[in-house]
């Protein structure tokens, strides 16, 4: 372990790790927490010697026992949570890395910084693949300060390029990265998910204040702290994690290192009663557009023929799924968010079949293994290698049919609106719908109950009479389509509050561009407080 | 491979680009064997003939062209060009179309189609009252080959080996130049028999089958008939037997022969059979897939015999539908071997061998390059040492072959990492090589004692033209040129002093008026 | 991955999808459609011995591997004509076809009418990543994978979710999802995307133009990684990836999405009728900046905006 003397002017607690499983989980509620399994305290049993564990058979090979120890070992990975539960599906996630000198040191091949920046790129396209409409943003902390390196963005690019080149000075100050990541996150909306992830090296934070009062602010701003450690447990940083509901995890070398990260890719489970509220987002389906002459993107300023049309405000951007730098509106395709689906409905943990029954057949999958697990929902069997495969890649157990999830199955039917097979998803059909139950919590399939469904009329009122109060819908309006001759070089990044407006406007805006359409400067609010035309108003109120 | 492969490279794909177009129009006529042909050939190939099978219309030659992305136009122009070789594609006026019979006969294969026996009449297992074993079948065939091979080697150590081998096979060794005649009736292994030692099982058997062809030319044999008989029995099913009586005399000739190769084993009994053995039906058919003995020349940028380069220019391509071929055959080259063979040399970093292996076949081809130190009943060590890799690269084997050889048959113990043998034991066999291929002889002219500088760099400068110059000291006034420039060298001096006699004579002249 | 080389292997799982309602109404008729898929396959086999093979079939209720068959599968008749390696798959595949016909048209009296047309596409994709999965952990070989799904049925709009999952982890897995619609009347959209998604090509085959199945198939999807390097393929058109709402079902432009549940509506309600989630409008939020340079604008505008909102409650 390294040596690190505690000159940070803050709260610095340090305590040794002296076990060797990958994660320390000292609960340090009190003295019962070292308390082990048979009343006694940790240091009080007996030494369990592991070695003991790989036992030799009859022609003196260790070959089966260890085969036997990495079976276990993946099974154990592969059994996850698998409640349906809501989870927090748009996240906004603060990445901060302890860039302190600290993490020079070579206890992780081949140097902490080293090893957690390729963990972090790991964990980068990793997390923007599981969670397509979500944002991360960088934080550094150095010499006792924090420092953000890179803006809340959906592209993955913009992360992984401002980890190639980080410096390494002086301690780090845990509270100034958690409040640069709660302000980063201040910007984020209501409905998403928020949280820091932090890469520490250093036992000791350098920090101006009281971390208690960040503490209290985490917690009433909803922010998720989680943190992995390089070396060891310290209380202060386990605190908060575990009081922001957060997890805390130390990682003894690379492969811990990336395995403790990985463990945020999924969504986190949404906290009843939590911060985050449900809300209506909108977003924009960009069109995919392939122009005669290269034009440049208004994300990267960079010339390329094909691109995608922002459809409010027309302008093109390079990749997807981003955040239109013009006008803020998140830009995805449908499948971006068929990609989160998955999370929503995980699929449920095969039960692992006693020896006897394993002659039963061959897996279901591959038609190959021998089939050792069985699902619980379709009874059918699978071998190890499909198991693993089916619960972390492919998401989808092929002997199971249908997924319970079948009313959102019509909603990103793409193209044409004449779509024979849309019809055959209205809340009428029957039986698979009854898993919707599953989403506990937020009340059955309402078009069961009611009687009422998508078409008799807008959304609105028929559906929500019943319950909700009085609503009041404040409606931005988007300004018109602005249409900018996108063939000269325009700056879209530099704004100017010319006129009160938040989108681009005016020649002020982009000197070299021309602006084809005008602006209307500012924004109407329409304000409704009555039902939309639909119904014809005969819904009370 | 280098250049010393020169007598390798002319394979199957090359001898039929050799022939005439009605003797492909014969061979086409048979499924099986265009079947055969159509393995034989490249990727892009394959998907060009497959796209235009079922066209009843010819197209454009230039829309075939234009099939190809940009970047890779001169690759399928060079496949188009192997194909018209081959006679399977017709152009006739600017338009391309499959050869008629090719295509039916093709298409017969696919679909089943056709009325003949061409995929072998197989027996009823009925009335045999020995079953043939799989087991039995590749002992058989590997016990044939190893002694032809033994032969090869223990002829080139000076002992009488004390094997018998059928005529057809000397003869067969003899004419491909694998052995030359030595006395009245010994024989010796050539540069070029020692290459052919190292190559796996289905390059070799493609080499005899090549030199088989080529003599039964020289004895006045239908070639047709010799080629079609050989695709069919390439794809004959391993393991079945074939009835022999539908064949011809000369088939059964053939048939005979190759039994002595261990290609095929015949059993005589009730009317007469022949097995297949896996030597002959692994050669374009698969029973599994291989195993990754080549990953270590897998390397980007090894002139290795995977064909995998883009870069071939029109004229290697003609050799790339071979070289695929050599490619497929080395990949199967480790299921070729029988089980115990898998797999048994290990080599360390510090260039020692240990083989276990208790072959004195195995051994011998050992020998060839390595330095054997002790040998135990089933065990054999030995080193890589400078004059080992010499005396074997002054027989003909490349570097690559070594290495090759080394690496297909490495222990499964090696095989799992990459590359499969020391870096530094590749290094340095390559670097022996280069070392002995540093010093190269040329025939060359001196000129030294010129007359003073101005004649020696008009000479020099006149030689720089030419490209002629080996090597030269500006210092010393030497120049060294080659043979053909010498020639040249000495006409113009001799000009050039003509010219100079000239006006000397001219200016003494001048002075006597 | 680096790239394929020449001599790589192919790995071709062929997704048969034999739904015989959906057969019956195309003009080309399944058994002509099978013999040429058969033609195809053989071909497929004849260009590398190393060539490896799957074919899955799948009716309305069930999706069955067909070749590798089973070890004990009926003994293959002696039909001289045949390449010993090709009748091993058309025997395979023809007698594997025909039992699950026959079991089909037993409980087919059962079924609705309404989803006769859907085939198990998307278990038979899972089920064929399976395949792939378990052959790339069992060889060391450089071996590509690809999928041809031959489509006659319509999209089932339950297996969206699944099907999904399928394309994404193909994509995941660099496995090419080949799409080929042989029968039905129009496009299948979940398979377009399937192509689009993971790099594949998508066809229709229509039979009443004049099309060729086989020709189809072998000028288009015979193509391992490496020809397809070299070649051009029939390209796909892009597909379109625009939302249809669930409310509308309209095609959206700018649509709004629960945040819980991902469902796409084209105007906002106060409660998301997929997940019964009530959402929480209490004011207006301003549209989040694009630019830090924008951020105290935004603020202030927001700031302008509760104010006019508060007066506008008022009014």
């Amino acid at each position: 372990m390294p040596s690190q003397n505690s000159k940070g002017k803050g709260k610095s607690n340090a305590e040794p790790a002296d076990d060797d499983d990958a994660y320390i989980d000292i609960d340090d509620t009190g003295p019962e927490g070292l308390k082990g399994a048979d009343g006694g305290y940790t240091w009080e049993e007996e030494y369990k010697r592991s070695w003991d564990v790989i036992q030799e058979d009859a022609s003196g090979s260790i070959q089966s026992s260890i085969t036997g120890i990495s079976a276990q070992q993946k099974r154990k990975r592969r059994l996850r949570d698998t409640s349906v539960v809501q989870r927090g599906i748009m996240r906004h996630m603060v990445l901060v890395l302890d860039q302190s000198e600290g993490m020079s040191t070579r206890d992780i091949h081949p140097t902490r910084i080293q090893a957690s920046v390729t963990a972090l790129e790991q964990f980068i396209g990793e997390f923007f693949d599981q969670n397509p409409i979500s944002q991360l943003a960088m934080v550094a902390t150095k010499d006792g300060l924090a420092e953000r390196m890179s803006e809340l963005s959906g592209n993955p690019r913009d992360h992984v390029d401002v980890l190639r080149n980080v410096a390494l000075a002086g301690e780090p100050s845990l509270q100034n990265a958690l409040e640069l990541g709660m302000h980063t996150l201040r910007a984020a909306p209501v409905h998403g998910e928020r949280e820091i992830v932090c890469v520490f090296g250093s036992l000791t934070t350098c920090d101006p204040g009281d971390i208690e009062q960040t503490l209290g602010a985490l917690k009433q701003a909803g922010v998720r702290v989680s943190m992995v450690h390089l070396a060891a447990e310290v209380h202060v940083f386990k605190r908060i994690c575990r009081e922001t509901g957060g997890e805390f995890s130390v990682a003894v070398d690379g492969e811990g290192l990336k395995e403790a990260l990985m463990e945020s890719v999924p969504p986190p489970a949404a906290v009843a009663g939590g911060r985050a509220v449900a809300e209506m987002v909108q977003m924009g389906f960009a069109a995919k557009a392939v122009g005669a002459v290269p034009t440049p993107c208004a994300c990267h300023h960079e010339l390329g023929f094909a691109g995608f049309i922002c459809p409010r405000c027309r302008s093109k951007v390079c990749t997807l799924p981003t955040e239109c730098d013009v006008c803020g509106l998140a830009l995805v395709e449908a499948p971006h968010l068929a990609r989160s689906y998955r999370h929503l409905f995980p699929e449920e943990n095969f039960v692992e079949r006693g020896e006897g029954e394993e002659a039963n057949g061959v897996c279901f999958g591959c038609g190959r293994g021998k089939a050792g697990f069985q699902c619980p929902r379709c009874k059918q069997n699978y071998c190890l290698e499909c198991d693993i495969f089916i619960h972390e890649t492919l998401h989808n157990c092929p002997g199971c049919t249908v997924s319970v999830f079948v009313a959102v199955a019509a909603v990103v039917v793409v193209g044409q609106s004449a779509n024979p097979q849309a019809d055959q998803a209205t809340p009428q059909s029957t039986a698979p719908l009854r898993g919707m139950a599953m989403y506990g919590g937020y009340g059955g399939w309402h078009g069961d109950e009611y009687g009422c469904c998508d078409h008799c009329c807008d959304h609105c009122c028929c559906c929500c009479h019943h319950k909700v109060p009085e609503v009041t819908v404040h409606v931005i309006q988007p300004p018109p389509t602005y249409i900018y001759d996108v063939t000269q070089t325009a700056c879209y990044t530099e704004h100017h509050d010319c006129c009160g407006c938040p989108y681009v406007c005016g020649p002020t805006c982009i000197p070299q561009g021309e602006v084809l359409a005008p602006c209307n400067a500012g924004r109407k609010v329409a304000i409704e407080n009555k039902c939309h035309e639909g119904c014809g108003g005969k819904a009370k109120h | 491979m280098s250049a010393s492969e020169e007598d390798f490279k002319s394979t199957i794909a090359e001898y039929l680009e050799s022939l005439p177009e009605q003797f492909s129009r014969r061979v086409f006529s048979n499924p099986a064997a265009c079947l055969a042909i159509f393995r034989l050939l490249s990727t892009v190939g394959k998907q060009l003939i497959m796209s235009m099978l079922y066209l009843e219309s010819p197209i454009k030659l230039q829309e075939v062209q234009q099939w190809a992305r940009p970047e890779h136009q001169r690759t399928v122009k060079s496949k188009v060009h192997q194909l018209r070789k081959l006679h399977i594609l017709v152009e006739d006026r600017g338009q391309v179309l499959l050869n008629a019979i090719f295509r039916e006969q093709l298409r017969n294969a696919l679909t089943g189609g056709g009325d003949f026996s061409s995929f072998g009449t197989p027996c009823s297992d009925g009335n045999v009252r020995v079953p043939v074993t799989l087991a039995g079948l590749a002992k058989y065939a590997d016990e044939r080959w190893e002694k032809i091979l033994h032969f090869m080697v223990g002829q080139s150590g000076g002992e009488t080996g004390g094997v018998a081998l059928s005529e057809s096979v000397r003869r067969i060794l003899l004419e491909s130049k694998l052995m030359e005649a030595e006395g009245s009736k010994g024989m010796r292994i050539t540069n070029s028999g020692f290459q052919f030692l190292l190559q796996d099982v289905g390059a070799q058997v493609w080499t005899v089958l090549l030199q088989y062809l080529r003599l039964a030319e020289k004895q006045e044999m239908d070639v047709v008939e010799v080629l079609n008989f050989l695709f069919q029995l390439v794809s004959l099913q391993l393991g079945r037997g074939y009835s022999t009586e539908a064949l011809t005399r000369n088939q059964r000739k053939m048939l005979g022969e190759l039994a002595d190769f261990g290609l095929m084993y015949l059993d005589e009994r009730g009317g007469g059979r022949f097995y297949p053995t896996h030597m002959v039906t692994s050669l374009t058919s698969a029973a599994g897939a291989g195993e990754s003995a080549e990953r270590d020349g897998r390397r980007p940028g090894d002139s290795g015999p995977l064909a995998g380069d883009e870069s071939s220019s029109a004229g290697r391509g003609r050799a790339n539908g071979s070289r695929a071929l050599a490619a497929s055959a080395k990949q199967r080259s480790s299921e070729l071997l029988s089980p115990s063979d898998k797999g048994y040399i290990v080599v360390e970093t510090n260039c020692r061998v240990y083989a276990y292996t208790d072959s004195p076949l195995q051994i011998a081809i050992l020998n060839l390059f390595v330095h054997l130190v002790s040998r135990f009943s089933n065990f054999v060590t030995g080193v890589l040492t400078r004059s080992s890799v010499r005396r074997a690269l002054s027989h003909g084997i490349t570097a690559d072959q070594m290495i090759a050889f080394l690496s297909t048959h490495a222990h499964p113990q090696m095989q799992g990492s990459t590359p499969v043998l020391p870096v530094t034991v590749t290094d340095q066999i390559r670097l022996w090589e280069k070392e002995k291929n540093s010093l190269h002889q040329t025939e060359s002219f001196l000129y030294r004692e010129f007359n003073g500088r101005p004649a020696f760099e008009r000479v020099y400068r006149y030689a720089q033209e030419l490209n002629v110059i080996q090597w030269a000291s500006m210092e010393r006034q030497l120049l060294l040129v080659s043979l053909q420039g010498h020639a040249m060298i000495s006409e113009h001096t001799k000009k050039v002093k003509e010219q100079q006699e000239k006006q000397q004579r001219q200016q003494q002249q001048r002075v006597q008026q | 991955m680096s790239e394929a080389l020449e001599s790589d292997a192919s790995l071709l799982v062929v997704v048969l999808d034999i739904n015989a309602s959906a057969w019956a109404r195309s003009a080309l008729a399944l058994d002509d459609a099978l013999q040429q898929t058969i033609i195809f396959i053989n071909a497929y086999l004849a260009l590398k011995p190393s060539n490896q093979l799957v074919v899955l079939a799948s009716t309305r209720q069930e999706c069955r591997t067909l070749y590798p068959a089973e070890p004990n599968s009926p003994a293959s008749s002696e039909d001289i004509r045949v390449y010993e390696q090709f009748r091993a798959a058309d025997v395979a595949i023809l007698s594997g076809v025909r039992a699950l016909l026959s079991s089909a048209s037993a409980s087919a009296d059962q079924a609705h009418d309404s989803d006769a047309e859907h085939s198990l596409i998307s278990r038979a994709l899972s089920k064929a990543l399976c395949h792939i999965n378990q052959m790339r952990s069992s060889t060391l070989d450089a071996v590509w994978p690809r999928v041809l799904v031959l489509s006659a049925g319509v999209d089932a709009a339950a297996e969206y979710i699944s099907l999904m999952n399928g394309i994404f982890a193909a994509q995941r897995m660099g496995v090419l999802i080949d799409v080929c619609k042989a029968a039905g009347s129009g496009d299948s959209v979940f398979l377009q995307q399937a192509a689009e998604i993971s790099g594949g090509v998508y066809l229709r085959v229509d039979a009443r133009a004049g099309w060729s199945l086989l020709q189809t198939l072998l000028f288009s999807f015979l193509a391992d990684h490496y020809t397809r390097r070299v070649l051009y393929l029939p390209g796909n058109e892009r597909t379109d990836f625009r939302a249809t709402c669930f409310c509308h079902k309209r095609i959206v432009d700018i649509g709004y999405v629960c945040s819980v549940c991902l469902s796409i509506f084209c105007r906002l309600a106060p409660v998301c009728s997929t997940c019964q989630t009530r959402f929480s409008i209490r004011s207006a939020r301003a549209e989040r900046p694009a630019a830090n340079g924008v951020q105290s604008t935004a603020r202030t505008i927001s700031q302008q905006l509760s104010t006019t909102s508060t007066t506008s409650t008022l009014v």
